[in-house]
């Protein structure tokens, strides 16, 4: 187990290395002065100021220093200024990955509580009322655009019958219930949207890992069905459904633009896309650095994850 | 351009002064006598803004809700009151000894957050701090050449190197706020933290996301402000600021979306205030081919349907300009000059053919591609041109592209919503003259004639002598035509009819209306 952790981990550094220099050139061929952005249209617009606040922020040294600065300054755990708001870049992650990885978790977690049983029921009960049925649900649910799917909730839960509200976070200390009940709407929205595929994997997956001997011969033991399904083939269907809910993960880390500015989460995507628009480099490059190195966490303890279901991956290469 | 009453004489100055701290008392008294019953204290107002507050730095622009939040936290010397007229803030009264300069006095006793003093070297700090480039304050352009002389620790002088009609109305901006130099210099980080004088002190902030504010106990206005806080919420959706309101979770917003506005107004429990603060134009490079010659960009603004372009863009809220953005309740407004260009294709096109293109014309314009008004408005524009046979190449770019390309004047044309930058027509100056980086530098534009007309019009203070120069200034400008004015963009704030005390302003105070209302808002 431990080779197996190390050789993860370095690869795990060199990507995150190589990341980080190629988003720092893209980030700065980009048109757009962050300064003529950030001073408004009035001193936006003024050459003089724009270039004073330029050199004030060191954005006048050549390209190759400014990335030295930042890279040295990276090693030594300084993620630098945020260009905008004075406010030190690693202080605003703190404060918004939690909100996302909470999210992102919330809203797995109802794919998967909804998803696998959907899944299992169309698997079970292919051909049937209850397997199209289950199938018609699921594929309703990752056809519907996220953001339809969130207006009609906000519709139904906050406008409609008032049990929720329609947008809005709390922080957990200030007020723990509110918080939880603000974390439902965008939750389902994402859970409702990832269902689908997460049933569809399933029910794909589990057909196929029906039809195997060791299902079979645990049926022939006598095993009742939904024995077999559950004790034997289930576990060993989820190994990929684990793979793609990962996979998921780590592209809603940047990718809840819309559900967070829907239901005014703040979280990393809502971040970057502001910070993207008004060219804030020192944010851009510490939440995409986030991203990436959140991404290459899960996908290991992906790995690790389905190491310990099955031994065959955990050998060198086959 | 400018909302009624704010251009004052120094004969108006004084008759004010002479009135002295009475305004703002009356002016509280007329606002609650409006309302049923008396103005309560306490409560706090939930408010949601589409605009994203990322610094607090009194001196730098960032957003109309950044304008509200700097009202509420700082004090300029003076300011506006409900009506658009100068009152008092910092200082309680002032002279004018000649129509360069203005001698301030500071009130006694106020002091700052943090318990310091306001003195006059406070003064000459903050406003020299907005001349100093590296700032890139907002107002730098328009205090260009001021001195500032501390005359006694409570008298400050402000001078400027020639007549300027504007330099009151301008101190009187939120821009203007003054800060503590001890505080500043004592390295304070003012993108994050504030310490002003204002009607309400921070208590909480995110930036981006949220700011509470909690009342000011020191306040300098007695009584005020009415409520015990504000909380902003940034909201950039939309749909989910509307939302909000609708579900109660919020007392009022800003920027209601064009569409909604209709809808809301049904709603027997919202109040919608409206006034047009920011005009839609287009912008031509006069330097460039097809654009240098005034008769092209006169058969533009011949053809363009801004009846089309306001039901379209602005679900009929945003009144069309067929004359010169200057609002029809302003002392400087030109009725002669409105219906200049109404849509008229054939006269678009005789000057198309005067000016050699009478088998028509290919063309750029550059837009925002990131909002629905412009994107809607430039298809308007395009399908109207086309019937002048003027064929426009629409470039959508995001807002960075379009700031890069407007500053290095790299544009044939370009859609561009112009807030109202100042309560006096001498907002034209920084609109169009040649001296200004806004439009006119980076494409080289300068109009003599114009030049001239504007310089008079800075040097006069009385609204009556001004009047005249100004109706030349703007038929000046219709002539030359380097922007084609289109519409006003009515900006609508929607609130509870719980929210009580709050007046919308036109012009360049439409942004500032619910930073001049705070003080004087209650919760029924």
């Amino acid at each position: 187990m431990l080779p197996f952790l190390l050789r993860r981990l370095s690869s795990a550094v060199i990507t995150l290395a190589l990341a980080t220099g190629l988003v720092f050139i893209a980030i700065h061929l980009l048109p757009g002065d962050p300064v003529a952005i950030m001073l408004g249209d009035q001193a936006g617009s003024d050459p003089v100021a724009v270039a004073r606040v330029r050199t004030q922020l060191g954005l006048d040294l050549p390209l190759v220093t400014q990335f030295t600065h930042w890279a040295g300054a990276l090693v030594q755990g300084d993620l630098g200024v945020s260009l905008r708001t004075g406010e030190p870049v690693a202080d605003e992650l703190a404060r918004r990955i939690p909100r996302s990885l909470e999210l992102i978790g919330a809203g797995l977690l109802v794919a998967v509580l909804l998803g696998v049983p959907l899944g299992v029921v169309a698997a079970r009960a292919r051909g049937r009322v209850a397997g199209v049925a289950a199938s018609v649900i699921a594929v309703a649910g990752f056809s519907a655009p996220v953001f339809v799917l969130g207006i009609l909730l906000v519709l139904v839960f906050s406008l409609g019958l008032g049990w929720l509200p329609s947008s809005g976070f709390v922080s957990f200390t200030d007020d723990p219930l509110q918080h939880c009940l603000s974390l439902i709407l965008p939750a389902l929205t994402i859970g409702l949207n990832f269902m689908g595929v997460v049933a569809r994997m399933t029910r794909a997956s589990l057909a196929d890992v029906m039809g195997k001997d060791y299902v079979k011969l645990a049926r022939a033991k006598g095993l009742p069905r939904s024995k077999a399904i559950f004790r034997h083939a289930l576990p060993n269907a989820l190994v990929p459904v684990i793979a793609i809910v990962g996979i998921r993960a780590g592209n809603l880390l940047g990718g809840t633009v819309i559900i967070e500015a829907l239901f005014e989460w703040p979280g990393l995507s809502s971040l970057l896309v502001s910070a993207a628009f008004s060219r804030d480099y020192p944010v851009i490059q510490g939440a995409l650095l986030a991203v990436f190195a959140i991404f290459i966490l899960i996908s290991l303890v992906i790995d690790l994850a389905q190491g310990l279901v099955d031994p065959r991956i955990r050998r060198p290469s086959t | 351009m400018m909302s009624k009453g704010k251009n004052m004489s120094m004969q108006q100055t004084w008759r004010r002064l002479a009135l002295g701290l009475g305004t703002c008392a009356l002016v509280a008294l007329a606002a609650g006598a409006q309302a049923a019953d008396a103005p309560k204290k306490g409560g706090t107002l939930r408010y949601g803004t589409v605009s994203e507050v990322v610094s607090l730095d009194p001196h730098v622009y960032g957003g109309s809700a950044w304008k509200v939040l700097i009202e509420a936290l700082y004090s300029p010397l003076a300011g506006y009151d409900k009506t658009g007229a100068v009152v008092p803030r910092l200082a309680e009264r002032w002279e004018q000894p000649d129509a360069r300069s203005i001698i301030f006095h500071l009130r006694s006793g106020v002091k700052f957050q943090d318990g310091t003093p306001v003195t006059a070297d406070d003064v000459k700090f903050s406003l020299e701090r907005i001349l100093d480039p590296a700032t890139g304050a907002s107002l730098r352009s328009n205090l260009m050449g001021a001195t500032v002389s501390v005359i006694d620790a409570a008298t400050v002088k402000v001078e400027k190197p020639s007549a300027d009609a504007t330099l009151l109305g301008v101190l009187a901006l939120p821009e203007a706020a003054i800060v503590s130099r001890k505080w500043v210099e004592g390295g304070a980080n003012l993108k994050l933290a504030a310490n002003g004088t204002g009607p309400f002190q921070l208590k909480n902030y995110e930036p981006a996301v949220r700011a509470s504010l909690a009342r000011n106990p020191n306040y300098f206005i007695a009584g005020q402000p009415y409520l015990d806080g504000v909380d902003f919420r940034m909201i950039k959706s939309d749909d989910a600021r509307v939302n909000a309101l609708r579900s109660q979770s919020l007392d009022m917003i800003d920027f209601v979306p064009w569409k909604d506005i209709d809808v809301l107004r049904r709603n027997a429990g919202m109040k919608i205030d409206m006034a047009g603060g920011a005009f839609m134009s287009v912008w031509f490079n006069t330097s460039k081919k097809p654009f240098d010659d005034a008769r092209v960009r006169r058969a533009v603004s011949y053809a363009i349907d801004r009846e089309a372009v306001s039901k379209a863009a602005f679900f009929g809220h945003g009144q069309p300009i067929y004359g010169a953005p200057t609002p029809e309740d302003s002392p400087y407004y030109n009725k002669a000059l409105d219906g200049t260009y109404k849509r008229d294709v054939k006269q678009a096109r005789a000057l198309l053919a005067e000016a050699g293109y009478a088998n028509g014309i290919d063309a750029s314009m550059v837009v925002f591609q990131g909002l629905g008004i412009y994107t809607t408005m430039a298809q308007v524009v395009q399908a109207n041109l086309k019937d002048a046979g003027i064929n426009l190449k629409l470039e959508p770019v995001e807002w960075a592209t379009l700031v890069e390309r407007k500053n290095r004047g790299d544009y044939e044309s370009m859609i561009y919503g112009v807030s109202v930058k100042l309560p006096d027509p001498d907002a034209y100056a920084y609109y169009l003259g040649g001296d200004s980086s806004y439009w006119a530098k980076p494409i080289g534009y300068r109009d003599p004639e114009l030049e001239k007309l504007l310089a008079d019009g800075r040097a006069l203070t009385d609204p009556k002598a001004r009047q005249p120069i100004y109706a030349q200034v703007e038929k000046r400008i219709l002539d030359t035509t380097p922007w084609a004015f289109v519409n006003w963009r009515e900006q609508a704030q929607g609130y509870l009819r719980k929210v009580q005390g709050y007046t919308q302003l036109g012009g360049a105070l439409s942004e500032s209306s619910p930073g001049i209302s705070l003080p004087t808002m209650w919760l029924n």
